[in-house]
């Protein structure tokens, strides 16, 4: 379902763009060809629309209004000094190459733009512009106009020094790359970077004086912040920096510049491979890498240094700056409702008499609590009793707290200080009968994480527990404090 | 017929002689360790896992080749040999076209083809499943439309040779730069270049994306034992000691001889050896991994030896000494896995089920024989003294066999020896 907001969000920050894009090209009564004119227009006008918003920020007016209002103020430039711009009939593409280049990009661009995803830290201005209007998808429609800025700027690069086939080999390799389409979309602007970087370069590159603008295509990507240089950039690309990808594909044209069928058949290899999850092991880590990351940048910027956080996502200290909670405190979350974990079987065995006093408990499961009994009745727990675990991970005092959202996977020597009349042990945990479970027990576990000093969690949205936190935190007792595609922190109340 | 035509037959049919006992070998030899491992791991493999999978033994058009083969023929040794076959067939076309070019029709010519067609290290591999002999044949043609100008085939076939070895790659490069500075041809470098790199990136990439360091592990350890595994030379110890230096010093004289773009390919192909072994701390060649550089440096020689009268008699001679040397019964490295379906016959015929204990390298080609035919028993595992199976299979030069184990077979040729307890 496409949201108009977001639509209208694009589409207002992309006339912005043109309008004063066009008026920068009539003021300097600049000569092109329809196709150059487009693009420097939303390259050149991006960068004052990028110092534009950044003004609105500060003056803290970044609002559909003023936005609007700056966008119409470009549009209006553009149409009142953009008519001395000086248009080349001649030479410019026909209405079938006009035609399939608007149909490639948008096959291209809608790609991109189902595979966008927020970026992991700063936005670029751009995209905060356009989501004012509409959220992150105004900016997924940006991001997919990118995909025709880019080619077109691969485009005009080669296109006076190598000829047309050169320029659209290098167009459809740079714009159709997963680099483009799947892989960078996943980060940050990387698309808007290389599309701005490669604009510039044409415009240097294409001399009339275009070289001035060139600093002003470059601010259009002002805020954007790339993601680690190990991203995967697709067969012909391999791991080479995603900056440097239009670069080798401009490479690739030159190269190819008079092997027509061997243009055609790396530009099919690209497009065949593109459907396919082809990424290797190795880059999918580099994003794993990643993204922990940006939830770590996450954690620091939505906590206050004193915070402690329970994590599902497995952060050190040095990458978040924040003090992570052992591991068993995620146990405690757990414990609270997930299968496994969750005390909702009772074993119950016979407990041989012990002269001595001692008693050994084990289990190979976890066990939450346990309780001894004579004759069906419970034998009264004493302050006397002494308890220590022999082997394994635990608290031994957690079988005895009432609570059965702590435990231990453990074995437990229990010094009751003299002969005691046992004969039955009934241990509550995950192995045994069923038994029921009571309420209330997800604020169980956030009372005694907060009992331990926790103030956070942070879990991946897609796990069993993220999802459950997700549809109960009011029964959990926590407030959602920040948002990542794979990752939701919550602070504990 | 006029003299000069006669030499060129001659070495045509003693080309066509070699083949046709390559042939045999390919239908007749057992499967050898590295051949077996080709086949299990990447030849049975999903087509989608071959070309998502890197290792130094995965040769990626040569693998395709075979899966292509196998998929028509079946399971057999000369189905999976068939692209090596082929390979050769293109390198003895290439290879008599190069040195009729450069040396007429002489008996240089049918001297040079024996020698370099029988040379001991590059023998075995001219019918092996690997991959060199078909990287060989198309980098050799390459040469030829090189010779001829004919740069985008040569580009093309350059690609496939890449393709079907990386190992070629830095000779492919070697040669290219070499004409093009030779022949002043840097207008044309994309001609060149550019077919060669699509061709080879269209195969090669995706399964290179999976590499890392540790897959090339292939290579000697010092300059010494590398010249040792590619110019070994049957007979006594000391004409390998002194080929080592020999060989070597003889190609360096005939490239200083020609001067030209072949010359310069070879030269360049040594740089691209030392230079990333000095400063990246790369492997040396071994044996097969410097093919390239006999193959080159062989040709040089010969086209240098036009310079005395007697060197076709002498090249000759070491030809026919080389092929005299070689071994019909199996692979001079690998003569261990010569008997390999014997020794899996007889384990049958003791017991179809038994479970094998084999030492290493034995266990692969064993492996691939119990797959083909299907045999039940379970795959061999490694081989230790005290461990307990039903069969034992050890080279008896190298393994000491489990206590109270009693002597099922003995095969002489490999060496290898069947125990049971």
């Amino acid at each position: 379902m496409i949201s108009w907001s977001a639509v209208q969000g694009a589409a207002t920050v992309g006339a912005g763009c043109a309008g004063f894009g066009a008026a920068l090209l009539g003021g300097m009564r600049g000569r092109m060809r329809a196709g150059e004119l487009a693009m420097y227009a939303v390259a050149a006008g991006g960068g004052v629309m990028a110092v534009g918003g950044w003004a609105l920020e500060l003056a803290h007016l970044s609002k559909r209004g003023p936005v609007t209002a700056l966008a119409l103020v470009g549009v209006l430039a553009g149409l009142y000094w953009g008519r001395r711009i000086v248009l080349e009939r001649a030479g410019g593409p026909s209405a079938a190459g006009w035609t399939a280049a608007a149909l490639l990009t948008a096959l291209l661009g809608w790609t991109a733009y189902g595979n966008w995803q927020p970026p992991l830290g700063n936005a670029a201005e751009l995209w905060r512009m356009a989501a004012v209007f509409g959220g992150p998808e105004a900016a997924a429609w940006l991001h997919c106009g990118c995909v025709g800025l880019l080619a077109g700027a691969v485009w005009f690069t080669l296109r006076e020094r190598a000829g047309a086939w050169a320029a659209g080999t290098a167009a459809v390799l740079a714009a159709g790359s997963p680099a483009a389409l799947r892989y960078a979309a996943r980060g940050e602007s990387e698309l808007l970077m290389a599309s701005a970087g490669m604009t510039a370069l044409a415009m240097i590159l294409a001399g009339r004086g275009l070289w001035k603008l060139a600093p002003l295509a470059l601010l259009a990507a002002a805020g954007a912040e790339p993601t680690a240089a190990e991203e995967w950039n697709g067969p012909l690309f391999f791991f080479l920096p995603w900056l440097a990808v239009p670069l080798a594909a401009v490479a690739w044209g030159w190269l190819l510049r008079r092997q027509r069928w061997a243009a055609l058949a790396l530009a099919a290899f690209q497009t065949v491979t593109a459907p396919f999850d082809l990424e290797p092991e190795a880059a999918l880590r580099a994003r794993r890498r990643e993204h922990d990351r940006a939830d770590a940048r996450m954690l620091n910027a939505r906590t206050g240094p004193k915070a402690v956080v329970v994590s599902e996502i497995p952060l050190t200290l040095a990458q978040s700056g924040r003090k992570m909670a052992p591991a068993e405190s995620w146990e405690v979350l757990g414990a609270a409702v997930l299968p496994g974990l969750r005390a909702d079987r009772e074993q119950r065995s016979k407990a041989p008499p012990s002269p001595n006093g001692r008693y050994m408990v084990e289990s190979e499961e976890r066990m939450a609590e346990v309780r001894f009994y004579w004759k069906g009745v419970e034998v009264p727990r004493r302050g006397s009793w002494r308890m220590r675990v022999r082997r394994g991970e635990g608290r031994a005092a957690d079988l005895f707290d009432n609570d059965l959202v702590t435990g231990c996977r453990c074995e437990v020597e229990i010094d009751f200080g003299g002969a005691v009349a046992i004969d039955e042990m009934r241990i509550r945990g995950t192995a045994g009968e069923p038994a029921a479970l009571p309420q209330g027990l997800r604020r169980a576990a956030v009372e005694e994480l907060k009992h331990r000093g926790v103030t956070h969690i942070l879990a991946r949205a897609a796990s069993p527990l993220g999802a459950d936190l997700a549809v109960h935190e009011k029964y959990w007792g926590v407030r959602r404090k920040g948002e990542r595609p794979d990752a939701v922190l919550y602070a504990l109340e | 017929m006029p003299s000069s035509t006669r030499w060129s037959r001659l070495a045509a049919a003693l080309l066509g002689a070699t083949w046709l006992f390559h042939a045999w070998r390919a239908a007749t030899a057992a499967l050898t360790t590295d051949e077996a491992f080709t086949a299990l791991h990447f030849v049975a493999k999903p087509w989608l896992e071959v070309m998502t999978t890197f290792d130094a033994n995965h040769h990626v058009l040569h693998t395709l080749l075979c899966k292509l083969s196998v998929g028509a023929l079946g399971w057999s040794e000369l189905a999976l040999r068939l692209p090596a076959l082929l390979g050769t067939a293109v390198l003895f076309v290439s290879l008599w076209r190069l040195l009729r070019r450069a040396v007429g029709e002489t008996a240089l010519l049918a001297a040079g083809c024996l020698l370099v067609a029988w040379w001991p290290e590059l023998s075995d591999f001219l019918s092996l499943a690997r991959g060199y002999s078909l990287a060989l044949g198309f980098f050799t043609a390459g040469l030829i439309d090189a010779w001829d100008e004919r740069y985008q085939r040569m580009s093309v076939l350059f690609g496939l040779a890449v393709a079907s070895n990386l190992i070629l790659a830095a000779p492919v490069t070697a040669a290219v730069i070499a004409l093009t500075v030779a022949r002043g041809l840097w207008r044309r470098f994309d001609e060149l270049a550019g077919p060669g790199a699509v061709v080879s990136f269209v195969v090669v990439s995706l399964p290179l994306s999976r590499a890392t360091a540790a897959n090339f592990y292939f290579g000697a350890a010092g300059w010494r034992n590398s010249l040792e595994t590619m110019l070994h030379v049957p007979g006594p110890e000391w004409w390998s000691g002194t080929a080592i230096f020999a060989v070597p010093a003889a190609m360096l004289w005939a490239a200083w001889r020609q001067r030209d773009w072949l010359a310069g390919t070879f030269v360049l192909s040594v740089a691209a050896v030392i230079g990333p072994h000095l400063l990246l701390a790369t492997p040396w060649p071994s044996g097969r991994t410097g093919l390239h550089l006999v193959l080159l440096g062989l040709v040089l020689v010969v086209s240098a030896a036009r310079a005395w009268r007697w060197s076709a008699a002498l090249l000759a001679l070491a030809g026919l000494w080389c092929a005299a040397n070689v071994d019909p019964r199996g692979y001079r490295e690998w003569m261990f896995d010569s008997e390999q379906r014997e020794v899996l016959a007889a384990i049958v015929a003791y017991n179809p089920k038994a479970q094998v204990m084999c030492t290493s390298p034995l266990d692969t080609a064993l492996e691939y024989y119990m797959k083909v035919r299907q045999v039940q028993a379970p795959p061999p595992v490694a081989y230790r003294a005290e461990g307990l199976a039903d069969v034992y299979v050890l080279q008896e030069s190298v393994d000491r066999p489990p206590r109270g184990a009693r002597l099922l077979a003995r095969f002489a040729k490999s060496g290898v020896a069947l125990y049971a307890r």
